[in-house]
């Protein structure tokens, strides 16, 4: 989880989503990434941060698989059924 | 005079405490001059009961080709991969790349690296020949949906595989950048959408997201804290959302994300009764 729905920086965003990365990893399980595109409060609320760490944290591992020799996988739910 | 001549050599900062030390402690003579040592050291704490610093095998340099940890000596052979299925496919390697790229203080530049791919072991042709021992060597495999209501969805032992999920959307702009990001990576992600499809703006714009191939599922439709909800409010919130979503987007709804990670069982009850799987932030079923 990213915790994006606070007002925290794009880094944090970042970070927050690869301790849980990690830890899948280190588990041998997929992972599956929580952010917020939205608030609950109103509409129009400010998730710019959320748009950052989704390019950068896609960036990170699609370098990181193909660094290690691997594909990297983006799934939906369905891939889990 | 040991400890006089001792305390002579001591340095003016500490020489107070030295002195102090001496008049209390019988075996004073060995412990200032370990104190002395200690505190000419600026980064190290000055407790002459702390133990050193654990030596760290070091990092080598980024050009290093990354390595996969040494195999076990030959005494202790390497175990069979199937004899422990559960065993995770990695070993603990340093990659300063990665400390880097994370940038934390948290982050010690030792991570889980996959070892480069091996053939597949061979079975031998006696094992072959016996269906009981084959049938015992099949490694257990962690069901994906558990069957009774409680839990959620399980992923798969595919580290590989992420999932990019977004709660609460659809909200205007934030989301439609979102799409150009995921459009420019090519990459598929799932979006749980709640009471912003009330909007028209945002009900027009959403019809985009199927076409990327985008999945749209179900979070409620007025993202009320389903915990403390009774069950026909919140049979009544997953029924609205569904009917709105299918709606907008002609096509029916398969899953469910719980609000603010809620899994009572009556709830995930009722999300299986209306066809729906529920899907959260710890899919390990752990």
């Amino acid at each position: 989880m990213g915790y994006d729905w606070r007002r925290i920086p794009a880094e944090a965003v970042e970070l927050n989503i690869l301790r849980c990365f990690h830890k899948d990893l280190g588990r041998g399980f997929a992972t599956n990434a929580l952010l917020h595109d939205g608030g609950q409060a109103a509409m129009g609320q400010d998730l710019k941060h959320t748009v950052i760490a989704t390019n950068r944290l896609i960036s990170y591992w699609k370098d990181d698989f193909s660094r290690c020799g691997e594909a990297c996988e983006f799934v939906t739910p369905e891939a889990w059924v | 005079m040991l400890s006089v001549s001792t305390v002579a050599v001591t340095p003016p900062k500490y020489r107070k405490a030295c002195t102090v030390q001496l008049s209390s402690v019988s075996t004073s003579c060995r412990w200032v001059n370990s104190t002395y040592c200690i505190r000419n050291q600026p980064s190290v704490s000055a407790n002459p009961y702390s133990r050193p610093p654990p030596q760290l095998p070091k990092c080598p340099s980024p050009s290093a080709p990354v390595r996969p940890a040494p195999s076990r000596s030959a005494r202790m052979p390497a175990p069979d991969p199937r004899s422990a299925p559960h065993a995770p496919p990695f070993s603990l390697v340093c990659n300063s790349r990665h400390s880097r790229a994370c940038a934390s203080p948290r982050t010690t530049g030792w991570h889980y690296a996959r070892p480069a791919p091996s053939a597949p072991a061979t079975t031998p042709a006696r094992d072959r020949s016996s269906s009981s021992s084959a049938a015992a060597r099949t490694p257990w495999r962690f069901p994906q949906v558990l069957p009774y209501p409680s839990c959620g969805l399980v992923t798969t032992r595919k580290p590989t595989q992420i999932a990019l999920t977004y709660d609460d959307g659809p909200n205007d702009p934030y989301t439609f950048r979102l799409l150009e990001v995921l459009a420019e990576h090519e990459v598929r992600a799932t979006f749980f959408y709640d009471w912003s499809l009330r909007s028209p703006a945002p009900r027009d714009r959403s019809r985009r997201s199927p076409a990327a191939g985008h999945l749209i599922s179900n979070h409620t439709m007025t993202h009320p804290l389903l915990l403390v909800r009774p069950s026909g409010i919140v049979r009544q919130q997953l029924r609205d959302c569904n009917a709105a979503l299918e709606d907008v987007l002609d096509a029916p709804v398969r899953w469910f994300c719980p609000l603010h990670g809620g899994r009572r069982p009556d709830v995930l009850r009722a999300v299986r009764d209306l066809g729906l799987t529920p899907v959260t932030w710890e899919c390990d079923g752990v």
